[in-house]
């Protein structure tokens, strides 16, 4: 569907003439919103990110000092020169090695959340799951309506959830 | 004024959009600017477009997610407790994701919104999914009033739905919950027949013409229980997806006479015959839904969205069945259009903003609804890297790049505001010329680096598509398959079974045969001077030159990559495929003409598997 103005199937209409080539709308200054490819954006990106490295090591390293001086030395050693490994880090390194370190942060922490969870839904899966299921099945309830009725006429039916659009539920 | 933003995220094809007082203003997926494929995450910078879209400045009256995470974590939920003792692995899988990422979805949202200066009061609005697939499909279509009908994979539970769309109301009626999904069943022949669930569907599409239905039986009598209705429920014993994380199981296969296709591995018969077997299924389906939508419902017409709507083979046969007067299809029907789905539900049935509607023109505007890129920012860029280019007068654009293609270039296009939805229509588009007999190969093998059995298609004047198709209706969304008049095909070549599919694909058997797929149909494109001037120009201008008012027309990216989204992005795609020459605006360049690209070259091995 498109404009009822559209000459269509009409091969015999007079063809019309050439139009403007104007750009189609959309602001120009929204679309250089979202691109940056000009050399200064690059090289402010790249401040900033080791800027953002450098705080990280000040923070890692400023504990580790704190921890020195309460008494715990080794953490605080640890930590001292953790810190300071990453605030000189983010002053010698490209600043795209610095980026993909920082992509690969959340991975390691989804992989660490990984295996930490991993014994805990292991625990609920089998002390929750499998006994209130096998209930479920011994009281011939499914929440998915897996089998075939063939005596029902449709499978269609009402919606019945809720469908307030102001609750995420 | 009403100023929504709608936003969809977290499970594919991200996307933000914005409405005010129910005009589309903006819309685009995450993936264009964050160039990784089908981006599910939050969309930031999709986002940040469309606030700054806005025109005058001025706060948003409400934000749209698309769906109820909630409701959807409640499924996950009730399916493990259904198939326990099995399923640990899907469980230990999926819901450390959930609790993580996708539960807490307002709080994330609205940090991400106060990055981009929007104050924590503005209230946000949760609309079903399938609620959201309707609004997509109902509001912005042409129809006073219409059916409503919605296919995917699973929503919050619903699969299916059917609804009425009147005035600035779309009530939903019925559906199908999960698991008996037609989306999902299309999607577990996509897996098995080695493509990707999510965008191989597409494929498995191209493949069926090459087919004989030979399954088609068996999946009706063992995988599926299909009442008169079109509603069905699924035989859960042959499938996967409710313990594993495999859409289907050893059951399935031993059904379909062996083990799945590796991906990359050789087309088989099999294949070939599992895609039109389970395309004929999903049509029978879809019409047998829609019988029962236009008797539920009385509607005359019927407003179609989410996935399985792109499944353009479907619609065509929707459309030639005549079960409703006339058909209209969101062009993001998938979950991209969600976005704007919600942000249209909010504004018209939280806000009470009336809908205004003419009965004859959609609002999506051509679906080019993304960034547009001012020729003094192209230049500038163009300038700073020392690229070649020449500047084409408007007057003289259409002829000049029409010469190109008529030459047998391979033209990249890039102009005006960016697309919304999976299909390039102009903007984004690499074209060539239909006549060509190695024109397909080429697309395929050396620009696109992929399948040489995918087809491309046409966008054709939408003044001459009548004359070049059996379509009697525009098609301007690429969404319809028709096939070629009779007096551009040439005669039949006989039984072509036998062949190799890459010797039958290129086999001539239409004057267009870059366009012509083995059935010698055609996903059309018809392309009117009122949504997108400047390409319909270069049509007519190719016309006159040559006689033929069609061009090849397909995605600007290659395999595994989101369609360009900038400058630079078209630039990079341009240095690094077969393409001859870039159109950048009204900016010229041609390859030959170039400085080295350090990434030029064959990037066949670098390409993710789409």
């Amino acid at each position: 569907m498109a404009s009822a103005s559209t000459r269509f199937g009409s091969p015999t209409a007079p063809a019309p003439a050439l139009p403007a080539l104007a750009p189609q709308g959309g602001r120009p200054e929204a679309a250089a919103a979202t691109w940056s490819w000009r050399p200064e954006v690059a090289v402010q990106a790249a401040s900033r990110t080791r800027l953002r490295f450098a705080l990280r090591g000040g923070v890692g390293g400023g504990g580790g000092a704190i921890l020195w001086q309460l008494g715990w030395l080794h953490a605080g050693s640890v930590a001292l020169v953790l810190g300071v490994s990453v605030m000189l880090a983010a002053a010698a390194l490209p600043a795209r090695w610095l980026r993909r370190a920082d992509d690969a942060l959340p991975g390691l922490g989804r992989a660490a959340s990984h295996v930490v969870a991993w014994p805990l839904l292991f625990v609920m899966f089998w002390s929750v799951f499998v006994p209130f299921g096998l209930l479920l099945r011994r009281g011939r309830r499914d929440p998915l309506c897996r089998s075939f009725d063939a005596t029902a006429p449709t499978y269609w039916q009402r919606p019945t959830r809720p469908s307030d659009p102001t609750r995420p539920f | 004024m009403a100023r929504v933003l709608g936003i969809s995220a977290l499970y594919h094809d991200a996307a933000a959009a914005l409405v005010e007082d129910g005009v589309i203003v903006a819309a685009a997926q995450e993936e264009r600017f964050t160039r990784t494929k089908h981006d599910a995450a939050l969309p930031r910078q999709a986002l940040r477009y469309c606030l700054a879209e806005a025109a005058g400045g001025g706060g948003l009256d409400a934000i749209a997610f698309y769906d109820k995470p909630i409701l959807k974590f409640h499924r996950i939920l009730e399916t493990a407790f259904a198939v326990a003792p099995r399923g640990f692995g899907a469980f230990a899988r999926g819901v450390p994701t959930w609790l993580r990422d996708k539960l807490w979805v307002e709080p994330d949202l609205r940090a991400m919104l106060a990055a981009e200066g929007v104050p924590a009061g503005v209230p946000m609005y949760f609309p079903a999914h399938h609620a959201s697939h309707a609004a997509s499909a109902f509001y912005p279509s042409p129809f006073e009033r219409a059916a409503v009908l919605t296919l995917d994979g699973v929503g919050e539970w619903a699969t299916a739905s059917i609804g009425v769309g009147e005035g600035n109301r779309v009530t939903l009626r019925e559906q199908l919950e999960f698991p008996h999904s037609l989306g999902l069943l299309y999607s577990a022949f996509t897996a098995f027949a080695g493509f990707r669930v999510g965008s191989g569907e597409y494929k498995l599409m191209g493949l069926a013409p090459y087919g004989t239905p030979t399954y088609a039986a068996r999946i009706r009598d063992h995988l599926l229980d299909l009442k008169p209705d079109g509603s069905f429920r699924l035989n859960l014993s042959y499938f996967g997806y409710l313990d594993d994380q495999q859409m289907t199981n050893a059951r399935f296969a031993a059904l379909f006479d062996g083990p799945p296709r590796a991906p990359e591995g050789p087309l088989t018969r099999r294949e070939l015959d599992l895609a039109c077997s389970i395309q004929q299924v999903t049509e029978d389906i879809v019409l047998a839904m829609a019988r029962h939508a236009r008797a539920e419902t009385g509607m005359r017409h019927l407003c179609l969205a989410g996935g399985v709507a792109l499944n353009c083979v479907a619609n065509g046969k929707l459309l030639r069945a005549g079960i409703f007067d006339d058909v209209w299809i969101q062009p993001a029907a998938g979950d991209a259009g969600g976005a704007l789905g919600a942000a249209l539900a909010v504004c018209h049935e939280v806000l009470n903003h009336p809908r205004a509607v003419d009965g004859r023109t959609d609002s999506m505007q051509g679906a080019l609804l993304g960034p547009a890129f001012g020729a003094d920012s192209i230049r500038a860029y163009l300038d700073a890297n020392a690229l070649p280019y020449h500047e084409v007068p408007d007057a003289e654009w259409p002829a000049t790049v029409a010469r190109l293609i008529a030459a047998g270039a391979i033209v990249g296009l890039f102009q005006g505001r960016m697309e919304f939805g999976p299909r390039a229509l102009g903007n984004r588009s690499i074209v060539g010329d239909p006549r060509s007999p190695t024109m397909q190969s080429v697309l395929n093998q050396k620009i696109k680096f992929r399948e040489s059995f995918r087809p491309f298609a046409p966008a054709v004047l939408a003044e001459r598509a009548a004359d070049w198709f059996d379509l009697d209706r525009p098609s301007p969304y690429m969404l319809l398959v028709a096939q070629l008049g009779a007096r551009h095909c040439l005669a039949d070549a006989g039984d072509e079974r036998s062949l190799d599919v890459v010797q039958w694909v290129n086999r001539v058997r239409s004057t267009v045969p870059a366009v012509t797929h083995v059935d010698r149909s055609a996903r059309v494109q018809t392309v009117h001077a009122e949504t997108n001037p400047r390409f319909h120009a270069l049509l007519r201008a190719f016309e006159s030159q040559t006689g033929c008012p069609l061009l090849v027309n397909t995605s600007f990216n290659v395999r595994g990559e989101p369609i360009v989204g900038t400058p630079s992005d078209a630039y990079r795609c341009f240095m690094c495929t077969g393409i001859d020459a870039l159109a950048l605006g009204p900016f010229l360049l041609t390859k030959a003409a170039q400085p080295p690209w350090v990434e030029a070259g064959d990037r066949r091995g670098t390409l993710a598997l789409d």
